[in-house]
């Protein structure tokens, strides 16, 4: 697992673990909402997130949160 | 077959046996039930036979997640879990059919891409499990290193380490000692509560289900959906309650819930000093919390960070339960009541239920009503240390505490005092569940009224609209009852004032908001987006349409929602129940006073004080409304077939 993607900001203190960062970003990516396929993998109780390698730095998660928690640099 | 929203298999697991079948799921079925909650009852009818008890192995549980579970549908993460639910329905022991619902972190997504719609779990193992479903690979594990030994949040704990990424549903002492009014966590963060669907749980000595896949949730037409998704959220975040619910959590709605669920004992300013002041709020605030893919967020966590008790972490229980059991026990420490419900919790007990058997006896005991001989021995003091004290007692079904478990028809029977009439200052018992809500302080709003009309007596999740806020323009909640899809033949019916009711027809427009709700629970969507008004009829069909690729109008919806609702109540017909069992409780007509002013029972305006009769008539009222018999209050044959459901019509008188 890589580290956050450089173009995005994350505030963990924000995160809701609502997960529609991974949703979204496995439905753009393989066509379907699925978790385990998604670039970004989100722990809804600890609130800790990590990157794949194969993510492109896109920023759909940080689009896809309401809350704050990822952001575009 | 590619199957789309629904994941398209249903799964039975038979504990006593340790057989597991998968059969595809019927889109027949779908079509005329939706998903989720419809879907659930539609096979517990199929399997369920009338005067089956609940805690026998015969008695499934049916977890079903509707078609937008998995997908970014907002607030699309209800769990419905259906059974015969063991708590006393009435004085000669029925028990209602119903579905308890929860939000979920993670058990509904991963249920759903584990490949399966609903979850049919029959028998009784021979020892304690648990069951684990991991894509394909369904097995029921050994759970003795848990049972007596974890409590919900430890089993919630333990699993979701040993396998990441998964969904838990879990229950603590209370259900494996058959509390009547246990409940199941899901997720530690939502419960399965209202009944002892933990308890049927514990029944089966089945102490725990996981859930993980990897399969995804494909729609129909992503475009179209996505479109409908996003231009929902573009709305919705904007609202100015959903950024308030991001900071506060439901504590950002206390001056209209909390005002409506406590009777209130405490003068207001003593209330807001103690408990609901927004500073004490931001004390124990913890983290933020949301189901998946909601964007409101009421799921943060409670944290006491010094002090006293220094160290509890509290996930899944907002800070107004918090508010609310301090000021019904009258503890006037924060922490102590806390530190009771982080009790409750763990034990898996719900703690409305709990906590109005205390107060009550409390009452009695201070009164000098019962006596130690009806307690086994203990002093009822209101205080910390005994509820501490008699919490354990029920989990553990010791001496009183055995008692308190059977629920309220046998407490009432043990100390010879019924508490349908007895229990004054509570909010009415119906069908063996005590409300969450006040009526007399909330006023007969849809909501209060489906306490009575709901096969699953007082329960709080089928009734929630824009009526849930206090004195609304009329104009305002014309809109919301257009928004449910209600026909615009009804709405003149529905808004001529009335002699006995006031502005509106409560009676006639509850059975809009039920199918409403029903529509809801079948999709897998929160409650809470229809208490908002965020989510019209025509969106929900968009959504389901684009998702599934079945295509519905709207009024065919809402015709679904109507025949599972129909269903559902056909469920409890069966089970012997009718009109008296939706009767008001006697004490709603009671003046309610405490240091302030005194509640009476009103229409929503306040225009008119409602009497029992002035609410009989309006539920004859609801009845006519649904196109039922009015005199029994059940559907009638030709209502049934009208809607679709001559399957069921032997189930109902001729």
């Amino acid at each position: 697992m890589s580290k956050i993607p450089e173009n995005i900001q994350f505030y963990p203190e924000k995160c809701s673990g609502c997960q529609r960062c991974a949703l979204s970003c496995s439905f753009d990516f393989t066509g379907s909402f699925n978790p385990s396929l998604s670039y970004i993998m989100v722990d809804p109780f600890t609130k800790s997130i990590s990157f794949s390698d194969d993510c492109i730095e896109c920023g759909l998660c940080a689009d896809a949160c309401v809350y704050d928690a990822l952001k575009k640099k | 077959m590619q199957y789309y929203g629904y994941a398209g298999t249903v799964l039975y697991v038979n504990l006593t046996t340790g057989e597991v079948k998968k059969e595809p799921l019927d889109l027949d079925l779908a079509k005329r039930f939706i998903g989720g909650a419809g879907i659930n009852y539609k096979l517990a009818y199929d399997l369920i036979k009338p005067g089956t008890n609940p805690f026998s192995p015969e008695n499934p549980l049916i977890i079903g997640v509707g078609p937008l579970i998995g997908t970014t549908a907002p607030g699309a993460a209800k769990v419905l879990a259906t059974t015969k639910f063991p708590i006393p329905a009435s004085a000669d022991n029925r028990y209602f059919i119903a579905s308890a619902s929860g939000g979920s972190f993670r058990f509904g997504v991963m249920l759903k891409n584990a490949g399966y719609d609903n979850l049919v779990i029959t028998g009784k193992a021979k020892s304690p499990v648990y069951l684990k479903i991991v894509d394909e690979n369904v097995e029921i594990c050994e759970a003795g290193d848990f049972w007596s030994k974890k409590d919900a949040y430890e089993t919630f704990d333990e699993l979701n380490a040993k396998y990441p990424g998964c969904g838990v549903i879990s229950i603590g002492r209370g259900g494996e000692n058959l509390v009547r009014f246990a409940m199941a966590w899901i997720d530690k963060r939502n419960h399965l509560g209202r009944g002892g669907l933990g308890a049927v749980m514990g029944s089966k000595n089945l102490k725990a289900i996981i859930a993980l896949g990897t399969k995804g949730v494909r729609v129909s037409n992503p475009e179209r959906f996505n479109k409908e998704v996003e231009r929902l959220s573009s709305v919705i975040i904007k609202h100015p309650m959903v950024q308030a619910y991001h900071d506060k959590g439901t504590h950002a709605a206390w001056d209209v819930v909390g005002i409506n669920m406590t009777p209130g004992i405490w003068k207001r300013t003593k209330w807001d000093s103690l408990y609901g002041n927004i500073e004490k709020f931001y004390e124990v605030k913890g983290e933020r919390g949301a189901c998946t893919a909601c964007l409101v967020g009421c799921k943060g966590s409670l944290r006491i960070k010094d002090g006293e008790f220094a160290g509890l972490e509290m996930t899944g229980s907002h800070y107004l339960q918090v508010c609310i059991l301090g000021q019904e026990l009258e503890i006037d420490n924060p922490r102590k009541a806390m530190k009771l419900l982080d009790a409750f919790n763990r034990d898996g007990m719900c703690l409305q239920a709990a906590v109005s058997i205390m107060d009550w006896l409390t009452r009695l005991y201070k009164d000098g009503l019962i006596s130690e001989k009806d307690t086994g021995g203990l002093v009822l003091k209101r205080d910390f240390n005994t509820y501490m004290d008699l919490e354990k007692k029920m989990a553990n079904r010791e001496g009183l505490g055995y008692i308190l478990g059977e629920g309220w028809f046998e407490i009432s029977k043990h100390i010879g005092r019924d508490a349908r009439v007895d229990y004054v200052r509570g909010r009415g018992i119906v069908k063996g569940n005590d409300a969450i809500y006040s009526a007399r302080v909330a006023k007969l709003d849809p909501l209060r009224f489906t306490i009575m009309t709901n096969p699953r007596g007082a329960q709080h999740s089928q009734g929630h609209s824009q009526f849930g806020a206090p004195l609304l323009p009329l104009e305002t909640l014309i809109k919301d009852v257009k928004r449910w899809g209600t026909p615009k033949e009804a709405l003149e019916r529905l808004f001529t004032p009335g002699p006995y009711y006031g502005a509106f027809n409560t009676g006639r427009l509850t059975a809009y908001i039920e199918d409403f709700h029903t529509i809801f629970t079948s999709l897998g969507l929160c409650s809470l987006y229809a208490t908002f008004g965020f989510l019209s009829i025509d969106s929900l069909a968009e959504l389901y349409s684009a998702a599934t690729g079945l295509e519905v109008s709207p009024e065919e919806l809402r015709t679904m929602g109507e025949r599972t609702f129909n269903l559902f109540k056909v469920l409890n017909v069966r089970e012997g129940f009718d009109r008296k069992d939706d009767s008001p409780p006697d004490v709603w007509f009671i003046p309610l006073s405490n240091p302030e002013r005194t509640a009476y029972m009103t229409d929503y305006y306040h225009m008119r004080r409602l009497s029992k009769e002035d609410v009989e008539k309006l539920l004859t009222d609801y009845y006519d409304e649904r196109g039922w018999d009015p005199d029994k209050g059940v559907p009638t044959r030709r209502k049934l077939e009208q809607i679709g459901l001559n399957d069921a019509t032997e189930a109902v008188p001729k």
